[in-house]
């Protein structure tokens, strides 16, 4: 009960029970005031309250009464006899039935009032301690009145008295359609709307044949509420009314990360996806969103986990013998329950019978994972509003279970519709990937994107995948002057890359060789000369030597010149000839030495 | 309430009529005084037993019969059982149907 949170705000309220009809509300029926259900026939007036007043009555202390105008006792027994919440029988004194159906031996003369019906309630009670009241298709009663302000006055009655008593009153009438010549909404309905502190309209519509029920609240006096038409759904649980954000709490959170069954992919996503996430996986026709999902669905059997693997308009055995092709081997997981697969027939029934199908055989099974292939099949039938309610219902029981859930959509273009689709299926999942051709080079390649992982720091890369004989995978990325490159794109741009490659390997190698050459040749002239330059230096050598050796002799001769003079001049002539030799030859010496 | 059982044994089963009111407001006294039209309209020999009950004051009484729209009044005769809702404003419609033989006389 949000008590505290009520006397707040001035009324208090009572939870219906309806989790997203207490969210709507800020938690639900305003306390010891009149509330109106309005709605045509078949829109779920009477389940609404009966439900409601069942939750009310889920407190063992809690008295309630249900005044029928429409049906009697029996009949409504049999009617609420096949939910879950209908305890029947619930015990006299807690659950009072009151068939107030008007007799047809009555004869009605003149003006009549409630006053024997609030008369006879409030004896309850007084003995009771009742505490809920439903009034049931009240409208019948006020419309037996000749005078239509007799009906005023009536549920000006009905009010006073409630107000009196603090008496939480839900009554639910009829929604007329206007009568010829007159506007709007029948008088009755006008006089509940002013009169009530809460109206409530179920709507019932059918779209492409389907029918699909939706809930507005016309008016909460002293509360705030959502504005806008919520879908609603009845099933075999009763109706149920989901909260816009599935997500919104209330179960178990996990930082487990459990594996997609690729390797690459779970690194890219930070080491895999949530346990207890929902994860889309969207493409178009032939990008392989069910191969993606038996993958998942596979590697998961593998570790033992349970999955419940639930097909639309495609028979399980398809699907594991298709699986087989890409080396994804089901038919062992059905065969020992690890895995369970189920084939709807997707326009067999409206979205929220599938959905409660698909609830009902997550409480069998009891799977850790639950794959819905393709969950576009709720949203193909019927409208896309009530398509995804249905999802809504089912990723949040998911959720509560702690149970991972892979949706598989076909989605051509995440571009496209961007403004409806694109917000819808973002608040469903928690991951989204998207599989997608890249058409290119008379080719198209599959690529897998992560548009959005709640909580992870995943990878912003397109990756290509890779759909063979031995599974599915994903190749590494090739990028180019930032785009990614996939197929013969991708092995033409690499083969390019190789080939010139090899070129500018061949050229450099060429040169290298040139200029090693040129590099040995430089060295041999180097030897030559060094050669050469040897042999100079030892010609200096010996030329020094040789002009040490005329010194010697110069100076030899002429001490014996001086010698000969003195006593003889006949070598006179050789000694000249030798000098000039040694003159000659000296600077050429000095020149090979430089 | 009328009782003179013994000096008239050829005249028709006494007829009792039953009146649930809520309350004595002005509504219910307006129905009480058509009622008491409506008795005096019958013809002399039918024998009539009046009653009139208040369904605030006998709400287990109501529960039970399923009197919600009050005033309601149960015609029980030998005869006949009838339930009238309304206020009996339409005195001459109830007696054509609880009388129909004087009404044609």
């Amino acid at each position: 009960m949000a008590k505290s949170k009520a006397n707040r705000k001035g009324v208090q309220k009572i939870e219906t029970g309806f989790r997203g009809f207490d969210a709507m509300t800020l938690g639900g029926l305003p306390r010891g005031r009149v509330s109106v259900i309005r709605g045509g026939a078949g829109t779920g007036k009477t389940l609404f309250a009966m439900q409601t007043l069942c939750h009310w009555l889920s407190d063992t202390s809690r008295v309630g009464i249900f005044v029928s105008f429409e049906e009697g006792r029996n009949n409504i027994e049999s009617n609420f006899a096949v939910f879950d919440w209908w305890q029947a029988p619930f015990s006299k004194d807690r659950l009072l039935l009151v068939d107030a159906r008007w007799r047809t031996d009555v004869i009605q003369s003149g003006s009549f009032d409630l006053s024997g019906l609030l008369a006879a309630v409030e004896g309850v009670i007084g003995q009771n301690q009742a505490n809920f009241l439903v009034l049931d298709g009240i409208d019948v009663l006020l419309n037996m009145m000749p005078d239509p302000l007799d009906a005023r006055r009536e549920l000006l009655r009905l009010q006073h008295w409630t107000e009196a008593l603090a008496l939480t009153t839900l009554v639910t009438m009829k929604g007329h359609a206007p009568l010829e010549g007159q506007s709007g909404r029948g008088f009755l309905e006008d006089l509940a709307t002013y009169m009530a502190d809460c109206v409530l309209e179920l709507d019932r519509d059918s779209f492409h044949g389907i029918a699909y029920r939706t809930l507005y609240i016309q008016k909460y006096r002293g509360s705030g509420h959502t504005q806008n038409k919520v879908p609603y759904t009845i099933g075999d649980q009763g109706i149920e009314i989901v909260p816009a954000d599935a997500s919104a709490g209330g179960f178990k959170v996990y930082t487990q990360r459990v594996s997609t069954g690729m390797a690459d992919l779970d690194e890219m996503l930070g080491g895999g996806i949530f346990r207890g996430s929902t994860t889309l996986v969207t493409g178009a026709p032939g990008t392989t969103k069910t191969t993606f999902a038996s993958g998942v669905a596979a590697s998961a059997s593998q570790r033992g986990e349970k999955v419940l693997y639930i097909c639309f308009d495609e028979a399980p055995e398809e699907i594991v013998r298709n699986m087989k092709s890409v080396n994804i081997h089901l038919a062992d997981a059905v065969k020992n329950h690890t895995l369970h697969m189920e084939g709807f027939v997707a326009r067999s029934s409206g979205p929220d019978l599938l959905a409660g199908r698909t609830r009902q055989l997550l409480k069998e099974f009891q799977p850790r994972f639950l794959i819905l292939d393709p969950v576009s099949a709720f949203t193909a039938i019927g409208s896309e509003e009530l398509g995804y309610s249905a999802i809504r219902l089912i990723t949040h029981e998911a959720k509560q279970r702690g149970v991972t859930v892979i949706l598989t959509s076909l989605l051509d273009d995440v571009e496209q519709n961007k403004e409806k689709s694109k917000a819808h299926i973002s608040t469903l999942a928690d991951n989204w990937i998207h599989l997608s051709y890249v058409a290119n080079a008379g080719e198209r390649n599959r690529a897998l994107t992560i548009v959005k992982s709640r909580g992870t720091a995943h990878s912003n890369q397109v990756r290509e995948l890779i759909l063979s004989s031995d599974g599915i995978w994903l190749k590494p990325v090739y990028t180019e002057k930032g785009e990614v490159l996939m197929g013969a794109m991708r092995w033409q741009r690499e083969e390019e890359d190789r080939q010139q490659e090899r070129r500018e390997r061949l050229e450099s190698e060429r040169r290298y060789r040139s200029a090693s050459r040129e590099m040995t040749d430089i060295q041999s002239q180097i030897r030559e000369l060094e050669t050469a330059l040897e042999k100079r230096r030892h010609d200096l050598e010996s030329f020094e030597l040789e002009v040490g050796l005329t010194g010697e002799e110069e100076k030899s001769r002429r001490q014996a010149l001086a010698h000969i003079r003195t006593s003889r001049s006949s070598k006179q002539s050789a000694s000249p000839k030798t000098r000039t030799n040694s003159r000659k030859k000296a600077p050429a010496a000095k020149k090979g030495g430089k | 309430m009328v009782a003179e059982t013994e000096d008239r044994q050829n005249r028709p089963p006494p007829v009792i009529l039953k009146f649930y009111v809520a309350g004595d407001g002005g509504f219910t006294r307006q129905a009480v005084a058509n009622l008491d039209n409506l008795v005096a309209l019958l013809p002399q020999e039918i024998e009539v037993i009046q009653e009139i009950i208040d369904v605030t004051q006998n709400p287990a009484v109501a529960l039970e019969l399923g009197i919600f729209s009050t005033p309601t009044l149960i015609v029980s005769s030998a005869k006949q059982n009838l339930r009238f809702v309304g206020d009996l404003s339409d005195a001459r419609k109830v007696i054509r149907i609880i009388a129909p033989e004087s009404d044609r006389a």
